[in-house]
């Protein structure tokens, strides 16, 4: 299985938790959508009903602006002026006009103002064009004229040569009158004028008539525009600022008075915006009324669009977020302004695109005053805009919620390593405080001692189980030496009293049970014997220094005593050398062959032979028999265990072990294991080699 | 002439036996169990060779206390711990303290019957006085049997007497060598191993190191013992 430490497992639930947050964030993004569209829809209705209550509240003349109760002839003759996005480029050219759903007015002789001929036919007309924007008033005529007369720069009088004359009511409601001469292809001059539309007159005057006024020869307006020469006769493109017309009664009106021949004859022909009947008035436009725009421009940067229309469809204020966006929908036409003009009170319309998803959120509410609907307040709002916002609100909490998660998941990811690098260094100290044979070697554990957690406190802990361990290991390590103090006394007394019986009675000598009781004192002394050599060898042997041996010429001779019990492969005879005590290679060859020989069966044999490598040299040691159990090294070598039954003979589980203690005195690896085939067991001891200079 | 041995054990039963056990063999004995009792009858009646066990009653190292204020007074008597300690510390240490020789039990009487007599021999031509020939001299190794002296190029090896028969015999084996199991029987013990002969062959070692760092006449011979090699 493989091993998951606790910093992968860490790192795999924080990776985890991290992964279910967006899940989660998903899951209830459509719950957020459809509140937020919701919240949005009611905001809009709450907004639009305000707008519509401060406007009755705070607008005393809102029946003056908003009522339809103009000269309903005159109202058939109303201009559209349309609002536009983008500043018309004013170069005499129509081409970047927004496109109109209807042809522009086009005015001709059907309402003659003046003709010289009363009978004759003249071809003077012009159509107009109007379009507002937040700013501006433009305007577009383009004027059919055979024979296009223009100023002539000696002339002061404006009226000699084709022109168009220009009235509206100022911002103080005073009627203005402004000329527009063709003088040359070019930029537009204009000029405010009089009654008699002769000259120019300074707008400083204080008199409305401008009779005591002085001609001017320039033009002093705040017109901009541009007059071009066209093939059917002249174009003139200009603009007028809103802020100098009246928007509560915004009117205007255009005459295209053409001269021809002689200027002295007077106009051959008049063409005006309104017929003969009407000559004394004004076409009404509808411009944006600036107290209703300043309403809905405060809120303009909320919402995609605001209008307030009249009862007749007049757009009166019209703002919207975002100038540069496409051609604002239209809204006057939806269903929605038409419930609400009727006085239905339920304002909230979805409207979808194409694809039926829901793409607009449009409101209307009606401007109601003693029960007569005046108008009507319409918000506007892209739902896509709404969720837009709301996305980037989500977005932005949940950068910042996820850094906040991050930064504590970072923070508790560092403290959880620090306490997983505590409890390694803790299982490292721990580990290194037992040797490979289960030996304590110290019992202080100096990882997290002094944290007061529960890391310090499992430190402490397995410092005081290694203290009571070490206490009880050392128990059990003088049980042997105990025994063995504890056993000679008696023993003793058996020995001795058994030789003094045996001298006063030497008769008794081949007693079988004498013998039986001799044999048993020697077997017991020899295990105390042995028990002895185990306790000691360990302290013994770390003092005594190792020295070179060749381990070749030491086994040949070893060996040579063993010759009538094994077998030996041949193997080089050039020498070995390695550091070490013979008596106590001795020791450790005297227990493995011991062994070896006492558990090898009655017809097998046991195989010694050497493998040489190029720095260390492994003797083995084989035997046919039974094999060892499968457990670990460290049980195999571990004192008072015998892992095999031999029959009669003495097996303390000693013998390993003293092979064991020598072997690592010389830093040799000891290994028993079974043979493949499971015919016998392998021991092999694995000497490093001294490399010789 | 009959020896008087003095037998110094608390265990009464074992006490008895060694007492039999030498008195059988034309030895007077006088036992004591406690240290007290013990140095006074020692006082009173001075004997030829005091055996000694270290513990005795409640008191661990009873013996060893004795030993020391023997020797302290001047009492050249040879003196043989016979214990049921069997570490190597111990052993050293009884030995350092000035005794003979240090057994650990269980022993067998007969041959402590035989070292104790040539102890008393050992001791006797020592007191003489008389300066005796080498039984064995050559290669700076000069061994007298009769008063167990073992020098090395004229320095006096501070062998105990099993050591000194340990040297002896495999000094006298040569470079033939002796085996593991006529050096057990050298040592005149009942239980020995091989492993015993090795610590004591270790301790002859250090004990020529001490005076000759360069010493390695004792060789072994792998699985059969021991052989000497002259320089």
């Amino acid at each position: 299985m493989p091993r998951f430490g606790i910093k992968t497992q860490i790192t795999l639930l924080c990776l985890g938790l991290l992964s279910i947050i967006p899940l989660i964030g998903l899951n209830y993004w459509d719950d957020i959508r459809k509140t937020t569209l919701t919240a949005q829809a009611r905001i809009q209705e709450i907004e639009a009903k305000a707008i519509a209550t401060t406007l009755l509240a705070t607008q005393q003349n809102i029946r003056e602006l908003l009522a339809a109760n103009e000269d309903s002839e005159l109202q058939k003759h109303a201009l559209s002026a349309p609002s536009i996005k983008q500043p018309i480029r004013l170069d005499g050219l129509f081409g970047d006009w927004p496109l109109l759903t209807n042809a522009p007015p086009r005015f001709n002789l059907d309402h003659p103002v003046w003709l010289a001929v009363p009978d004759m036919p003249s071809e003077t007309a012009f159509s107009l064009r109007l379009a507002q924007s937040s700013q501006h008033l433009y305007a577009a005529i383009d004027v059919r004229d055979n024979n296009v007369v223009l100023r002539k720069p000696s002339h002061l009088r404006l009226d000699y040569n084709d022109h168009i004359q220009l009235t509206y009511h100022d911002e103080s409601g005073a009627l203005r009158r402004v000329i527009l001469p063709a003088e040359q292809e070019g930029a537009l001059a204009s000029y405010y004028t009089d009654m008699h539309w002769q000259y120019g007159r300074d707008i400083n005057s204080a008199s409305p008539n401008y009779k005591n006024t002085q001609n001017i020869a320039s033009h002093k307006t705040d017109i901009q525009g541009y007059w071009h020469k066209t093939t059917e006769g002249y174009a003139v493109e200009f603009r007028l600022p809103i802020s100098q017309l009246d928007t509560v009664q915004s009117q205007i009106h255009f005459a295209i008075v053409d001269i021809d021949d002689n200027p002295a004859y007077g106009p051959q022909a008049i063409v005006a915006s309104l017929p003969k009947s009407l000559e004394d008035k004004l076409n009404p436009v509808a411009l944006h009324a600036r107290e209703l725009q300043r309403v809905i421009d405060q809120l303009k940067s909320t919402y995609a669009r605001l209008w307030i229309y009249d009862s007749r469809g007049r757009e009166w204020a019209f703002a919207e977020r975002d100038p540069q966006a496409e051609v604002a929908p239209t809204a006057f036409d939806s269903q929605c302004v038409k419930d609400a003009l009727k006085g239905k009170v339920k304002p909230l319309h979805h409207m979808n695109d194409t694809d039926g998803k829901l793409n607009r959120l449009l409101v209307c509410y009606p401007i109601i005053e003693h029960g007569e609907t005046l108008g009507v307040v319409v918000i506007d709002e892209s739902a896509s805009h709404v969720l837009e916002q709301e996305e980037a609100r989500v977005r932005v909490i949940t950068i910042k919620v996820g850094s906040a998660i991050s930064l504590l998941l970072l923070v508790l990811l560092t403290y959880a390593f620090t306490l997983v690098r505590r409890i390694s260094r803790l299982s490292e100290e721990s580990s290194k405080s037992i040797d490979l044979h289960g030996r304590i070697e110290r019992t202080t554990i100096n990882a997290s001692r002094n944290f007061p957690d529960e890391i310090g406190d499992l430190s402490r802990n397995i410092t005081i189980l290694l203290e009571k361990q070490r206490s009880y290991m050392n128990f059990l390590e003088r049980i042997p030496q105990t025994l063995r103090h504890e056993i000679s006394n008696p023993l003793n007394k058996l020995r001795t009293s058994l030789e003094n019986l045996l001298d006063h009675q030497p008769y008794l000598a081949n007693d079988n049970y004498i013998r039986k009781i001799d044999a048993g004192i020697d077997q017991i002394s020899r295990i105390t014997l042995h028990l002895t050599e185990a306790a000691s060898l360990e302290n013994a042997i770390k003092e005594e220094q190792l020295i070179k041996i060749d381990l070749i010429t030491f086994l040949n001779d070893y060996l040579a005593v063993w010759d009538e019990h094994i077998d030996r492969t041949p193997w080089d005879k050039s020498p070995a050398f390695i550091l070490g005590d013979s008596s106590r290679l001795e020791q450790l060859f005297d227990k493995l062959l011991d062994n070896a020989i006492s558990f090898c069966t009655k017809t097998g044999k046991v195989l010694v032979h050497v493998e040489r490598h190029t720095d260390r040299i492994v003797v083995i040691i084989e035997n046919d028999g039974p094999t060892l159990p499968s457990e670990s090294a460290t049980g195999l070598f571990s004192p008072m265990v015998s892992t095999r039954s031999s029959g009669s003979s003495i097996h303390l589980g000693l013998g390993l072990h003293i092979a064991k203690l020598i072997s690592d005195q010389h830093k040799a690896l000891l290994i028993g294991k079974n043979r493949e085939d499971s015919s016998g067991v392998i021991f092999s001891i694995e000497f490093s080699l001294i490399q010789m200079s | 002439m009959t020896y008087k041995i003095t037998i110094v054990e608390d265990d009464i039963d074992q006490q008895q036996n060694y007492a039999d056990a030498l008195q059988r063999r034309g030895f007077e004995t006088q036992c004591f169990s406690r240290v007290e009792e013990a140095l006074i009858g020692i006082t009173n009646d001075r004997p030829d060779l005091v055996l000694l066990d270290v513990v005795l009653g409640d008191d661990p190292d009873g013996g060893f206390t004795i030993c020391r204020k023997l020797l302290d007074r001047g009492d050249n008597i040879p003196i043989i711990f016979l214990s049921d300690r069997s570490d190597e510390i111990d052993q050293v240490f009884g030995l350092r303290l000035g005794a003979w020789d240090y057994q650990t039990k269980p022993i067998s009487l007969a041959l402590l019957a035989e070292r104790i007599k040539s102890l008393l021999r050992i001791h006797h031509a020592r007191s003489e006085d008389n300066k005796t020939a080498p039984h064995y001299e050559g290669s700076g190794i000069s061994l007298d049997e009769e008063k167990s002296f073992a020098s090395w190029h004229a320095q006096t090896l501070p062998l105990t007497l099993t050591e000194f028969r340990l040297l002896s015999s495999i000094v006298k084996s040569g470079p033939e060598g002796i085996n593991y199991s006529s050096l057990c029987e050298s040592t005149m013990q009942r239980m020995v191993t091989n492993g015993t002969i090795n610590s004591h062959i270790k301790n002859i070692r250090k004990k020529f190191n001490a005076l000759d760092h360069t010493f390695q006449c004792i060789r072994n011979k792998p699985g059969f013992g021991y052989r000497w090699e002259k320089d």
